[in-house]
């Protein structure tokens, strides 16, 4: 008695569960539209192509090339720099020396032409 | 090759323009050029050439540099400020001795350019002479030369911009500038010894 009871209610619960439903209004659409959506390529937000989008793999290679070539140039570069502006220090010192040797050259002889001209005890004396 | 050449053209005339154009300026200002500054038959004698060529921006941070200097009077420094151009030229020599045909291509390019002798110096009984030129513009002096030789040395100093004689004397008796160890003339001490 038992079992027959289970077996209708087993039973009611299959035909319940095969009942054809409909679709939901616009679920085909829906459908269509997301396969639609999925077969449009995808934009690469989260790598770097969105920076280069069309860039090719040989100029991505020379490219990185160029950047790398231009940082070892720069750090090699940096001494040089310092080296300029040692040089450049120098030479301004040497200007300045200069400038002065040759203004007091030039004090040390207008002194000596003046006593010489005008020194009465000059004349073939010395 | 004629595109090249339509562009090579007008750079080098440009170029030419620059450089006569400096050179012009140079003039303009009342400075010599360097080349009026060359005396080959000196330079070709010497053992030694020492050659200062100060104008332009160099001379500007030279003055600044100098200006700052501790011991430096107002009368320097306002006589250094008004400085357009310095040159120095001092032949030293060793085994040859100048003499005075060496001098004369110095005194006649110093009269050609319009230096005005303002004091000259020699001695008979020592073959050392001392010339003091002045360049007047608008009846004031706006540079001058030293020109002095001895056997073992000749040296040419050349000054542009007004010169402050008073300033300058101060200089030479060692006031108004910082103390530098001005280049001796060791070659000097030599010959006139020997000439001794």
């Amino acid at each position: 008695m038992r079992s027959q009871q289970d077996s209708s209610l087993v039973e009611s619960v299959l035909r319940r569960s095969l009942v054809r439903r409909p679709a939901p209004v616009g679920f085909t659409d829906r459908v269509m539209a997301a396969i639609r959506e999925e077969r449009r390529p995808r934009p690469l937000k989260r790598n770097l192509a969105w920076f280069f989008p069309k860039i090719s793999f040989r100029m991505g290679f020379a490219l990185t090339g160029c950047v790398c070539a231009a940082m070892v140039l720069f750090t090699l570069g940096l001494p040089t720099g310092r080296e300029d502006r040692n040089a450049e220090q120098a030479a301004l010192h040497g200007a300045e020396r200069e400038l002065a040797e040759v203004l007091q050259l030039a004090g040390n002889k207008w002194n000596q032409a003046q006593e010489a001209a005008f020194s009465p005890r000059m004349d073939n004396n010395k | 090759m004629t595109k090249a050449v339509s562009f090579q053209l007008p750079i080098a005339v440009l170029l030419a323009f620059l450089i006569a154009g400096s050179h012009a300026t140079a003039r303009a200002q009342g400075g010599p050029t360097e080349s009026d500054l060359e005396f080959a038959g000196l330079e070709e004698k010497a053992d030694e050439v020492v050659k200062v060529n100060l104008w332009g921006r160099p001379l500007e941070q030279a003055k600044k540099l100098l200006g700052l200097r501790k011991n430096v009077t107002a009368s320097v420094r306002s006589f250094m400020n008004g400085l357009t151009a310095v040159y120095r030229r001092t032949y030293r020599f060793r085994r040859a001795r100048a003499n005075e045909d060496d001098m004369e291509p110095v005194h006649r390019q110093l009269a050609e350019d319009g230096w005005v002798p303002m004091i000259e110096t020699g001695n008979r009984q020592k073959p050392e002479s001392l010339s003091v030129y002045s360049f007047l513009e608008n009846e004031q002096v706006a540079g001058m030369t030293v020109v002095s030789s001895d056997p073992g040395e000749v040296t040419v100093l050349k000054i542009m911009g007004p010169v402050d004689f008073e300033a300058l004397s101060a200089i030479g008796s060692g006031l108004g500038l910082p103390v530098m160890n001005v280049a001796t003339t060791d070659i000097k001490v030599k010959g006139a010894t020997e000439e001794k």
